[in-house]
């Protein structure tokens, strides 16, 4: 969602009088994906001031969406140098021009970056009423998010066909796993050993399509979290319950703090900590330790998960929370994105360490807690 | 199992039908499945249910509309809505209108078997079982 209340009227003003290429920005969708847009982006008026940036403009340079609302963009971010070339790029902009150059940018520590402005008019009927601007670093090819106004659009509409598909998908999978289940009680003490390892492999899958799913929906549509005072092991409890481990994979399960209560949405929780569990065994194709702790220490509690995989290299660690950035081969890139954000709405904070063949730990912290 | 409960699930996907209603049985429970919301409301008009699972996303009556009519045609028994849309607009509706419990899918049979034998325990359902029912079904409830 667009954040700063004292200017969200100032954002329906101007969404309400974009063009049609932009009509979707008044929905919950679109609003979402220019958040969590992978690249910088902003939304100015006609005199170049500000309505809104997201979540990566204000990382990338410095400079909070409050301190930024209502000023001349030029004016904050081109260096004096800089100041031709850009007035001619952001004067053809409001001219109605589509563009798309190099610039030179001034960010809030004062280093000077050369990166990619696209830009779009932005249109109600045939006049323009603002400018869309999206600005792609120059990164290494391997690490390119390069986005434009068209991947956009793109990304609206997919995310809306991926999100009535996900719901369609519940259904078959509610019957996957929950025949796995009726299997699985019928065998007890009956089955072979490779049956048990079929049987764990489909509801283990199942639990997968459905992780796939719980964060396609929570990127495109954000929920404010409902909380509830819960034993804290009651998510790790479920989790275990439905994702049977590998069997290469040992868990190392310890509950430091029993007979405390914490304050979270368990449902948006549980996807967090499903998506650090299943990262974890991903981690190590090959089997090894699964730890999985909760610890208190200076009134705060925290879920440890770590393994004993492949870890990260350190030139990644900083991308792992980025939108769509995946070391696998077939990870969409969304998974450690929803669990920051989820933790974070839910006043918690992570932390990752990991060390390249040794391992990753995520650490998640509550400060909301109570005696049980 | 004294008197077991008897059940009706309402949902066009026949396989999720089959799926349901052999793990209702094999629990003891007395079941029978309608295809529609109209098949529903026949049901119910020649055997009385102690619960019915309604899915709510079905064609010509969705849930909504087939719980209206449960309720117009003066049937009390506990309606569990489920659905895989957890943000529909169908989702406030369905609260408006009194539906007590909405259930998400894929929701586990585990949670289901607790519900259920909550629900036997108890006589009728009053707050205080709401609450434990909640509880049973953990909080895969809309």
């Amino acid at each position: 969602m667009f954040r700063g209340s004292e200017n969200i009227s100032s954002v329906d003003n101007l969404t309400c009088t974009l063009t049609e290429s932009l009509k979707t920005l008044k929905s919950v969708q679109y609003q979402n994906l220019f958040q969590n847009l992978p690249t910088p982006a902003l939304v100015l008026d006609l005199r170049n001031q500000v309505v809104v940036c997201n979540e990566e403009f204000e990382q990338f340079s410095g400079y909070r969406f409050k301190e930024i609302i209502g000023h001349d963009l030029i004016e904050v971010i081109i260096p004096h140098d800089a100041l031709e070339p850009a007035k001619f790029l952001f004067g053809k902009l409001l001219l109605g021009e589509k563009v798309r150059d190099k610039q030179l940018i001034k960010i809030k520590d004062g280093s000077v970056l050369e990166v990619i402005i696209n830009g779009v008019p932005l249109l109600q009927k045939e006049d323009q009423v603002g400018v869309l601007v999206i600005m792609n670093r120059l990164f290494p090819a391997e690490n390119d998010f390069s986005m434009d106004f068209e991947r956009l659009k793109r990304l609206t509409e997919i995310s809306q066909l991926v999100g009535a598909i996900g719901h369609e998908l519940r259904n078959p999978l509610c019957i996957i796993k929950n025949s796995a289940y009726l299997v699985d009680k019928r065998l007890r003490g009956n089955e072979s050993e490779e049956n048990r390892k079929y049987l764990a492999i489909i509801r283990r899958e199942a639990e997968m399509g459905n992780k796939i799913i719980a964060n396609l929906l929570h990127f495109i549509r954000k929920r404010e979290p409902q909380k509830q005072w819960i034993d804290p092991m009651r998510p790790i409890k479920e989790i275990l319950m439905r994702y049977p481990l590998p069997e290469n994979v040992t868990l190392d399960l310890n509950n430091n703090c029993q007979g405390i209560q914490i304050s979270i949405d368990p449902d948006q929780i549980e996807v967090v900590l499903l998506n650090l569990i299943t990262n974890a065994v991903h981690a190590m194709p090959t089997g090894g330790k699964l730890e999985i702790s909760l610890n208190m220490e200076n009134n705060l509690f925290a879920y440890r998960i770590a393994d004993s995989g492949c870890g990260i290299p350190e030139d990644e660690m900083s991308m792992v929370f980025k939108p769509f950035f995946s070391n696998r081969r077939n990870g969409i890139g969304l998974g450690l994105t929803i669990t920051k954000q989820l933790v974070e709405a839910n006043q918690g904070k992570i932390s990752i360490q990991s060390k390249v063949g040794c391992g990753t730990s995520f650490d998640i912290e509550f400060s909301n807690l109570m005696p049980a | 199992m004294n008197n077991p409960l008897k059940i009706l699930i309402v949902d066009n996907d026949n396989c999720m039908l089959e799926v349901f209603s052999d793990f209702l049985k094999s629990e003891g429970y007395i079941v029978n499945c309608a295809g529609s919301g109209r098949e529903g409301i026949l049901r119910m008009s020649s055997n009385s249910y102690d619960i019915v699972f309604l899915d709510m996303l079905m064609p010509e009556l969705n849930g909504v509309q087939t719980f209206q009519m449960i309720k117009s045609n003066g049937y009390n028994t506990t309606v569990v809505m489920m659905t895989a849309y957890a943000y529909s607009e169908l989702i406030d509706q369905a609260k408006m209108i009194g539906v007590s419990l909405i259930i998400l899918k894929p929701f586990d049979f585990y949670h289901i078997g607790r519900f259920l034998k909550e629900f036997s325990a108890s006589s009728g359902l009053n707050q205080n079982t709401l609450i434990q029912l909640r509880q049973a079904l953990d909080y895969r409830i809309a």
